[in-house]
């Protein structure tokens, strides 16, 4: 180790709280990345292998009407086409009754066509185990592997308690399946019943979901397609995930563009850190150019050092990242779960492309922020670099130039956002210039902000108050940055809060038009957001009926896959005073409903956006008669499902489809009667163990507004997460500068200056400095809310929100930047005061 | 002669269908028990002699556990080509009785059938497999009319007209390179094995079948090798079992003869062997006449000796020549498979072949064609 390298380890670990500071700083901002990035990737990975498992070798699935597929169209099939490589199968969900609801997939398959499908079911390293028979032909079932029976607590021969579609079953465990490492993960979270079992526990007798088929060419494709009645389909295998991660992609972008912002505040984390680190160190770079030391050689040594910092925060970062996202990961499958489908995320799995991004983050981002304030040093002529006020001075000419190429940069962001498109990226994309842009302009703004507030400062807390101001400047080329740093962090919390309360408050007022019935029934579902269990029309002839119903609503909800496609289609029988309920965006107020009774369908904001439809559009629908043109009567405000979704009226449903049951009633409550009476009515029921979950207005509003808060939990640990990236930043820059004044304190002390004063100089500067970059975030993070608000939402899901700027976050984050800013000058100005001056003087 | 060969199937079918091993038997019944077998009390069982009624017991028995429709022949093409032909379809039963559930694939009767074609002349052998449920009419069997099915392979009966009580049926499978269609009638009556259609298989009471042979029918119809069209002519014969009873636990496999000679007479043979090696008393056959008439024949009746043996590609070893004698010499024949390798590598392995039959009967010269079927090695 030559001496220069021991130079800079030993100012490395004469320096450990900015050596610690700048691997923190970096560590988080990699963390925040990397842990979004694991959480959304082993949210899809689990998600894929579950769909895999279920898929098999299948290469296709003939799908049926939306009653499934008649049991004899598959024996059909078998028999009279001689078809050997198909396989009839029902999935479901059950989730079991005791506390933690855990939820289970149920497979039905029939084991004697499964051999050239389900490799777990059927491969030659399977061991099945336990009363086969008993599989087949007890009632209810089913069998497991044995790390889920083990999980359960539960052996062979016992019953377990499930719902499914809201009616409790005891399942019979006739069997399990041993693990091995190739079918592991397909086992995981599945019940495996016979199909006889399955159709009895799903309540689908005489139809199957769907036949899984194997088909080598495309003649044989064409075949089938012949034998194939009206209303059915065959498609790829590969469509269904497909499809399921069409419904995530926005949700995952929005997630990414959380973790980008992050990203940028890292990154500027991580150039504040090394600018400071090379800043600091001018003095020590001028002697040891004056004693020889080549500019080249300083440079290394300088990008040696980032590269060791950079490592090693790395390194902590994707510790770190290990954990958050454990904790992210329950919020982002709790969301899925919500508003798209059921999925169980348990393991964590890392991508390389992971580790490439977040290394590349840490590692190259660091050398390459270490690159300007290197070359700067290195070039610096000795004697000069040994003059702080040089570096100063210089940053100061800069600073209407730097304030121009500010404004032209927000002016890049403004032309590029407002290109018309629908490609999210792109509007990522012109935020960039945007938050630069504010980073240029942050030198002119400080000074502005100390030119007004030098003289209350000076009125206020007499000279030292002005020294604090006035230092502001003086250490321009380092405060700017820090307050850069803080903006941008604080901005970030701004906008991302701002776009959340713009959204809840458009989602209350929406939900308060539609949900204007009196009490809601439906039956228990496994995803909050949707009803997937459906209640018998007799229920609702029940219902309708009972003493105290004035008046009755329902609608029933089914999925149509639809070349690669996935629609909601919502079948509503609504009472005429329901109408209003809906907003309309396109379309005669006046003339919807009498189209709509006439067959034609509504679009929900989001589908018509999605697709490109307008009123008047027709829209092709595979009904179980094969497919039909619907024309589009109206776009109505919905904000309800993201995917979007086609409305239309019951009557005219049923004509095109032979579903049975609704998957949701709510009813208008007699003047006279109380809610709870009719309430209570309703749960009293006698419905065939099927389950009600029986709601009012007030608890549905109420709990429809949780699932939105819980969907946006994780934004908010994002934004609580980079706020912690910015404080760490901030606390490190702003000590750095603090301690670095050692000398200059020093002096100040030892010309009669008390430690009382001191501590107040250091603590007024940083809290001047808070407040400056609260004055900078505070527009910057509104219009990072209007453009979450107008151009991402709008370009990602079609929503129209309303957008509110909102005076307690902006009270809240000017607190955060002064408490920020406050916090990080307590420990310099506490150790500033109690250095006698002659040791802080003592290197001269 | 294929009960055991039934369950074991389903076991096999339900532990490691790749996995291709040749199972032995002691091995088999502990799976079996796993398979969760019902007790075998629970089942109806051959104890005493019964009225056989036809078109009735055409049909499926499904109060006793396994029962199987047993087709081999032996057939010419137009130009002078020969072959050989298997089709079995097994029924078993999970339960005696079927549970009432609401849904149409709830079985407790499973089905399994076996399929293979020799093309002597090209001296291939092709063989297949199906499993299904009773369930959802996928397989099943009826006695009036008469058809049993599994999927697409079937004998369906074609038309009202019955010879010697059994209608005339059409026989259908069809795998990946080999497809029958033929027309069977019989050209003589049933035979009922051993006491009046009781067929003891082992000490114990009930460990019996119930037994009927149709050992000539006449057969024409097509075969279809690789896409290349037969036309053929030639015999079948038929065996309908059905039981509750297994091996007994001394004992290993058996050996089963099913021999039409030239001179339009029949012999059915079959030796249970012993873990020992030597050959158990229940063995025993029939012999039948050109009118149809049968006589037993005993253990002691017929010497059979094994005279080659034929080593498959896995490493079994099966007996590949005989010589089947009556002690008085007046029957002497040598009995040779058609072709070697007639190994059916199906979910439990066994050797069931067509062969070539030479020798003397009576002290004239006869020849003939016929099937083996060899288990438990």
């Amino acid at each position: 180790m030559n001496s220069l390298t021991k130079s800079s380890l030993r100012y490395l670990i004469k320096h450990p709280w900015q050596f610690g500071l700048s691997i923190l700083g970096i560590a988080m901002g990699v963390s925040t990345v990397v842990s979004i990035d694991i959480a959304n990737f082993s949210s899809s990975k689990a998600f894929d292998l579950s769909m895999n498992a279920v898929a098999g070798k299948a290469t296709h699935q003939i799908i049926g009407t939306s009653e499934g597929i008649p049991d004899s169209f598959y024996t059909y099939l078998r028999i009279e086409k001689g078809y050997k490589n198909i396989a009839p199968v029902i999935e479901s969900y059950v989730s079991l009754v005791d506390t933690n609801k855990k939820v289970f997939k149920l497979l039905g398959v029939d084991f004697f066509a499964e051999r050239p499908f389900r490799d777990y079911l059927s491969g030659a390293s399977v061991s099945i185990d336990g009363e086969l028979k008993d599989f087949l032909t007890k009632p209810n079932s089913i069998i497991l592997s044995q790390e889920s029976l083990k999980s359960l607590g539960k052996s062979i021969g016992d019953t377990i308690a499930v719902l499914i579609n809201g009616t409790e079953r005891n399942l019979f465990i006739a069997g399990l399946i041993t693990e091995d490492e190739q079918n592991k993960s397909a086992l995981e979270n599945l019940f495996i019943a016979d199909i006889a079992t399955a159709q009895e526990l799903t309540n689908k007798i005489g139809a199957i979901d769907y036949i899984d088929i194997i088909i080598s060419n495309e003649g044989e494709e064409t075949k089938i397609n012949n034998l194939l009645p009206d209303g059915f389909a065959l498609q790829k295998s590969e469509s269904r995930s497909q499809t399921a991660e069409q419904m995530l992609e926005a949700f995952n972008i929005n997630l990414t563009s959380l973790s980008l912002l992050a990203l940028i505040v890292g990154l500027f984390l991580i150039y504040n850190t090394m600018t400071f680190s090379v800043v600091q160190r001018k003095v020590l770079i001028g002697t040891l150019r004056s004693i020889g030391v080549t500019s080249n050689e300083i440079s290394r040594i300088i990008l040696r050092e980032a590269l060791i910092i950079g490592i090693i925060g790395t390194i902590f970062g994707f510790t770190i990242a290990y954990f958050i996202s454990k904790f992210l990961i329950v919020f982002i499958s709790q969301t899925i779960n919500d508003l798209y489908y059921v999925v169980s995320v348990r393991e964590i799995y890392i991508s390389p492309m992971i580790i490439i991004k977040g290394a590349s983050l840490g590692i190259i981002a660091t050398i390459l922020s270490a690159i300007k304030p290197a070359k700067e040093a290195s070039r610096v002529h000795p004697r000069s670099a040994m003059i702080r006020s040089e570096q100063e001075s210089s940053l100061l000419k800069k600073v209407p130039a730097m304030s121009i190429a500010g404004v032209v940069f927000i002016v890049i962001g403004a032309v590029v956002l407002y290109i018309p498109s629908k490609n999210i990226w792109l509007s990522y994309f012109g935020i960039l210039p945007i938050i630069i842009g504010f980073a240029l302009s942050t030198p002119v703004i400080i000074i502005i902000v100390e030119k007004i507030f030098s003289p209350v400062y000076k009125k206020l807390f007499g000279i030292t108050g002005k020294m604090a101001s006035r230092s502001i400047i003086q250490n321009i080329s380092r405060t700017y940055i820090a307050i850069a740093a803080l903006a941008l962090a604080v901005a970030a919390t701004v906008g991302v809060g701002t776009m959340i309360s713009s959204f809840r408050s458009t989602v209350i007022n929406w939900l308060e038009a539609r949900l204007n019935a009196d009490v809601f029934i439906s039956a228990p579902s496994l995803i909050s957001r949707r009803n997937d269990a459906v209640l018998s029309e007799e229920i609702l002839t029940k219902i309708k009926s009972l003493d105290g119903v004035k008046d009755i609503n329902f609608y029933r909800e089914i999925e149509l896959f639809q070349e690669g496609k996935r629609y909601h289609l919502i079948a509503t029988g609504l009472s005429k005073r329901s109408y209003s309920g809906f907003q309309f965006k396109e379309g005669d107020p006046d003339e919807v409903w009498n189209l709509f009774e006439n067959g034609e369908i509504f679009l929900s904001e989001p589908f018509a956006y999605k697709y490109d439809l307008n009123v008047g559009s027709m829209l092709s629908l595979k009904t179980d008669y094969g497919d039909k043109n619907f024309r589009v009567a109206g776009i109505y405000y919905d904000y309800a499902s993201d995917q979007g979704l086609i409305t239309i009226h019951y009557n005219h449903f049923k004509k095109h489809w032979k579903t049975e049951g609704v998957s949701g009633i709510s009813i208008f409550v007699d003047d006279g009667s109380s809610i709870n009476t009719v309430k209570e009515k309703i749960q009293s029921l006698e419905t065939n163990g099927q389950q009600l979950v029986v709601r009012t207005y007030k608890f549905l509003r109420d709990s429809s507004i949780e699932i939105f808060d819980r969907t946006f939990l994780i934004a908010k640990v994002l934004q609580i997460l980079s706020v912690i990236v910015a404080f760490i930043g901030i606390l490190s820059s702003l000590m750095s500068l603090q301690l670095e004044r050692k000398r200059e304190l020093g002096i100040l002390r030892a010309n009669g200056l008390l430690p009382s004063q001191l501590f107040k100089i250091v603590n007024l500067q940083t809290l001047l400095m808070g407040f400056t970059a609260g004055v900078l975030a505070l527009p910057l993070g509104n219009i990072l809310a209007a453009i979450l608000v107008y151009i991402i939402n709008k370009r990602s899901f079609g929503w129209t929100m309303q957008f509110e700027i909102l005076p307690s976050i902006m009270i809240e984050a000017m607190i955060v930047s002064l408490a920020a800013a406050l916090l990080a000058g307590i420990y310099p100005g506490y150790k500033m005061s109690k250095t006698s001056p002659a040791n802080a003087l003592r290197e001269e | 002669m294929k009960n055991l060969l039934l369950i074991l199937s389903l076991v096999v079918l339900f532990f490691a269908c790749d996995d291709k091993k040749v199972i032995d038997l002691e091995k088999s019944v502990s799976l079996s028990k796993a398979m969760g077998e019902v007790a075998d009390e629970d089942f109806s069982k051959a104890v005493e002699k019964r009225k056989f009624v036809f078109p009735d017991d055409h049909g499926a028995h499904p109060d006793f556990r396994t029962e199987w429709w047993y087709f081999t022949g032996n057939l010419v093409s137009d130009d002078g080509k020969e072959f050989g032909y298997q089709f079995t379809i097994f029924r078993t039963a999970l339960s005696k009785e079927k549970s009432e559930r609401n849904s149409e694939w709830n079985s407790n009767q499973i089905y399994m059938a076996h399929f293979a074609v020799t093309d002597i002349d090209g001296n291939k052998f092709y063989f297949d497999e199906r499993f299904s449920r009773e369930g959802n009419n996928l397989a099943g069997a009826q006695a009036s009319p008469f058809n049993v099915w599994l999927e697409d392979w079937q004998i369906i009966q074609t038309e009202d007209k019955v010879t010697f009580d059994l209608p005339i049926i059409a026989v259908k499978a069809k795998s990946e390179k080999a497809e029958i269609d033929f027309i069977l009638e019989s050209v003589k009556p049933f035979v009922l094995q051993w006491d009046e259609g009781l067929s003891q298989k082992g000490k114990q009471p009930g460990n019996a079948s119930y037994y009927y042979s149709y050992t000539r029918l006449k057969t024409k119809g097509k075969i279809i090798l690789e896409g290349k069209e037969f036309s053929v002519n030639g015999f079948s014969w038929m065996d309908r079992e059905w039981s509750t009873s297994a091996l007994s636990e001394d004992q290993k496999g058996w050996d089963w003869f099913a021999l039409q000679l030239d001179d339009k007479t029949e012999i059915m043979y079959y030796q249970m062997r012993k873990k020992d090696g030597t050959s158990d008393v229940f063995s025993k056959g029939v012999f039948v006449d050109e009118t149809g008439s049968s006589k037993l024949i005993k253990k002691d009746d017929v010497v059979l000796e094994v005279t080659g043996y034929w080593e498959s590609p896995d490493g079994g070893k099966y007996p590949s020549e005989w010589n089947l004698q009556t002690p008085s010499k007046e029957i002497d024949l040598k009995i040779t498979p058609a072709v070697k390798n007639q190994l059916m590598d199906v979910a439990v392995r066994y050797w069931e072949g067509s062969v070539k039959i030479g020798g003397t009967k009576s002290g004239s010269k006869t020849t003939g064609r016929g099937y083996v079927e060899l288990t438990g090695y």
